[in-house]
């Protein structure tokens, strides 16, 4: 059947096969300001913050900062510690993308950091999902006219 | 066969024609060098024929007592290959300048190389337009002052060989016109070679480009400057014959034997028939003066040739399906009618009627590829309205690009948003995301309450409309690296999709999907 068809193309594929993004890392204690400085020289809408042992203890998003330090009386060089997410949500390369979709879909934030054993692999953005899926989409979403109510309903040369 | 080596001679190749090449132009060795070499290869005069197109080198064909065809410029290669296929008897010759086989017939010679018909072609490489009086030609080196370019080309030449190579030529080789003896030993090793043989020759013309190549083809200097390819011999050059190439990784090095205790068993050995063209090329990029310039036979390999696999071709399909009428063909049932002053195209009944009506087929096959029966790619055809109506549209905000930076910081932390639309109900001007905000206010001191939302927002990228195809959508958002675009909405005003909301979507479908397909089972 057509959807099984689909399915087994990339439904089922492990999350390592995404292009994963290159983590900004912090150790517990860097001030705010560092850390959304990581952020920026990384292009990454997060920071992932570690304790001594490099284990993730935490992770600063960008809405973390929106709602707990910007309007606040906190100062800039206060530790990340303070207001970031504490114990993230995080998963192995084995997670399959409908995984992945389901645990965007009921949780409010946009990066997940992948782990094999301790090692981080890298950070599933919900923008790198949604690439991986359309790639596997061509004529659909890839391929496209600039106006796709133009696409072609012939085949060319007549 | 045999018997006729002895009986044809170097005269009989001599035409009756007056050679108007100017004095002490390098044409006039290369002529004698063929003259010298037709005799040789034990065919009947009436077997050979000379094809050039236009310019000096290309007069070559009336100085030959041959059959030849003075041709069209820059056609050369074309017409021989028509001759040669008509007549795969014959022994076909092509003669052609860096002007005519390189600028204007540049893609014919391509073509005829890779077709590899056995024929040969001669590029006589003046460096320049000879018969046109001296404009620069796509070999004159950078810098090189001509009529058309009297402040120096600026232009990067092009090497001939790496052209022959690139073109998949099956037989590549280098002479230059103070060498007559070597010439025609190449001469004699391409005509005896199956498939296309490509010669350069290093020509000088005396009149427009006299230097051209006197610091390498002089004959006080030419054993230092020229490096002689023979195969199975090492690469050694120099009067005292002392010098030599090795390799280092890819790249070719000068030595002379004796010294650092380089041996002439250390030497690169030559071989024309390796089947990589990396180590000819590698030959090809050698030049004077950082490198002896290598003449002789570069690369030399057999395969297929075209008018043996046409031949056999056209035996095998009239086997199979008899001789076809070309009459027949022209002047057949299929056929179109154009009518109304082109309004009106018609297919002849006798195109329709055809089993394996081949737009057809590729008709139908568009059609089942777009009327895909999958559930979710189907689901993508839907307009990007439905998504965005259907999952939290009431959360698109807007503020004017006046409103203060401090009254966006409000709304974020208020509406729980990723994302603000700038402008009005007729105009859109920006987008505000979180990350701008946190950019701009965490990492410098700008006063919210009197900073417009305008400093700091980003242009938009696209607006799409709510008609586009959630596809379309995707599509975009993938480029663009945004992670929302904003929609321009049928009852007027914006909107915003972000990629949860593409996500929420996709989830949602595929859960339905399968939801029925437990269910069917
Ligand atoms: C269609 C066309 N374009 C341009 C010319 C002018 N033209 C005659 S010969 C020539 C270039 C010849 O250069 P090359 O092949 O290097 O011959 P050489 O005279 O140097 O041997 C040009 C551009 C022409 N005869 N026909
Ligand atoms: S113009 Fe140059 S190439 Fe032409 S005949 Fe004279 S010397 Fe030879
Ligand atoms: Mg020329």
């Amino acid at each position: 059947m057509a959807a099984a068809r689909k399915k087994e193309t990339f439904w089922s594929e492990p999350i390592s096969k995404v292009d994963l993004q290159r983590p900004a890392v912090v150790p517990s204690g860097t001030s705010i300001i560092d850390a959304v400085k990581e952020m920026k020289y990384n292009q990454i809408g997060c920071v992932l913050v570690v304790g001594a042992d490099q284990k993730i203890i935490g992770l600063l998003s960008n809405g973390d900062l929106m709602h707990e330090y910007v309007g606040s009386t906190l100062p800039g060089d206060t530790p990340v510690d303070t207001i970031m997410t504490e114990n993230p949500f995080t998963a192995t390369p084995a997670l399959t993308v409908q995984e992945a979709l389901e645990i965007f879909h009921s949780n409010p934030f946009r990066h997940m950091p992948i782990l094999n054993g301790e090692a981080i692999e890298g950070i599933l953005s919900i923008r790198g999902l949604m690439v991986f899926i359309s790639e596997h989409l061509p004529l659909e979403v890839m391929n496209l006219p600039p106006d796709s109510s133009l696409i072609a309903t012939h085949a060319a040369g007549e | 066969m045999e018997g006729l080596k002895e009986y044809l001679t170097r005269q009989d190749f001599v035409s009756s024609s007056e050679v108007r090449w100017c004095p002490g132009c390098g044409d006039y060795a290369v002529l004698n060098s063929v003259q010298n070499v037709l005799p040789q290869l034990g065919l009947p005069k009436e077997k050979f024929v000379f094809v050039s197109g236009i310019g000096c080198s290309s007069r070559f064909p009336y100085y030959l007592d041959t059959y030849g065809f003075h041709s069209i410029h820059g056609r050369a290669p074309t017409i021989a290959t028509g001759v040669k296929v008509a007549n795969p008897e014959l022994s076909v010759w092509v003669v052609t300048g860096d002007g005519d086989g390189l600028s204007i017939g540049g893609n014919h010679l391509v073509h005829a190389l890779r077709r590899n018909l056995d024929m040969n072609i001669i590029l006589l490489n003046n460096r320049i337009y000879g018969l046109t009086k001296g404009q620069y030609s796509p070999t004159s080196r950078k810098g090189q002052i001509t009529k058309t370019s009297p402040y120096g080309v600026l232009e990067e030449p092009l090497d001939p060989l790496r052209i022959a190579l690139a073109s998949e030529a099956t037989f590549v080789g280098r002479a230059v016109d103070t060498d007559p003896k070597h010439i025609t030993e190449v001469l004699v090793a391409g005509a005896e070679h199956k498939g296309t043989a490509f010669v350069e020759i290093l020509q000088s013309c005396v009149i427009f480009n006299k230097n051209a190549w006197t610091e390498v083809s002089d004959r006080s200097c030419r054993e230092d400057r020229l490096l002689y390819l023979e195969q199975g011999k090492p690469l050694i050059f120099g009067e005292k014959r002392n010098k030599g190439i090795i390799l280092k990784g890819t790249k070719p090095v000068v030595v002379t034997i004796g010294e650092q205790g380089i041996k002439k068993k250390d030497l690169v050995v030559h071989d024309r028939h390796r089947e990589d063209p990396v180590y000819a090329a590698m030959l090809t990029k050698m030049d004077y003066p950082d490198y002896p310039l290598p003449v002789g036979i570069f690369h030399a390999m057999e395969k297929p040739v075209y008018e043996v696999e046409l031949v056999k071709q056209i035996k095998e399909v009239t086997a199979l399906k008899g001789r076809r009428n070309l009459q027949g063909l022209l002047r057949g049932s299929e056929y179109w009618t154009v009518s109304n002053k082109g309004k009106t195209i018609k297919r002849s009944t006798g195109i329709s009627s055809l089993a394996n009506d081949e737009s057809k087929v590729m008709d139908e096959r568009i059609h089942a590829l777009l009327k895909s029966t999958d559930p979710l790619t189907a689901s993508l055809k839907n307009t990007i309205g439905k998504i965005f109506y259907d999952y939290d549209y009431k959360r698109s905000k807007m503020l004017s690009p006046r409103d203060s930076i401090a009254s966006a910081i409000a709304l974020f932390k208020a509406a729980k948003i990723e994302c603000i639309l700038v402008g009005d109900a007729k105009r859109l001007y920006g987008i505000l995301s979180e990350r701008d905000i946190i950019q701009n206010v965490v990492l410098t001191s700008v006063d919210r309450d009197r900073m417009p939302i305008s400093s700091i927002m980003r242009p938009v990228y696209e607006i799409m409309d709510e008609s586009n195809s959630i596809g379309d959508v995707i599509n975009i958002l993938s480029i663009s690296g945004h992670r929302h675009v904003p929609i321009r909405l049928k009852d007027g005003g914006f909107g915003l999709v972000t990629i949860r909301q593409i996500l929420r979507f996709i989830h949602d479908t595929v859960e339905q999907v399968e939801k029925k397909e437990s269910e069917d089972k």
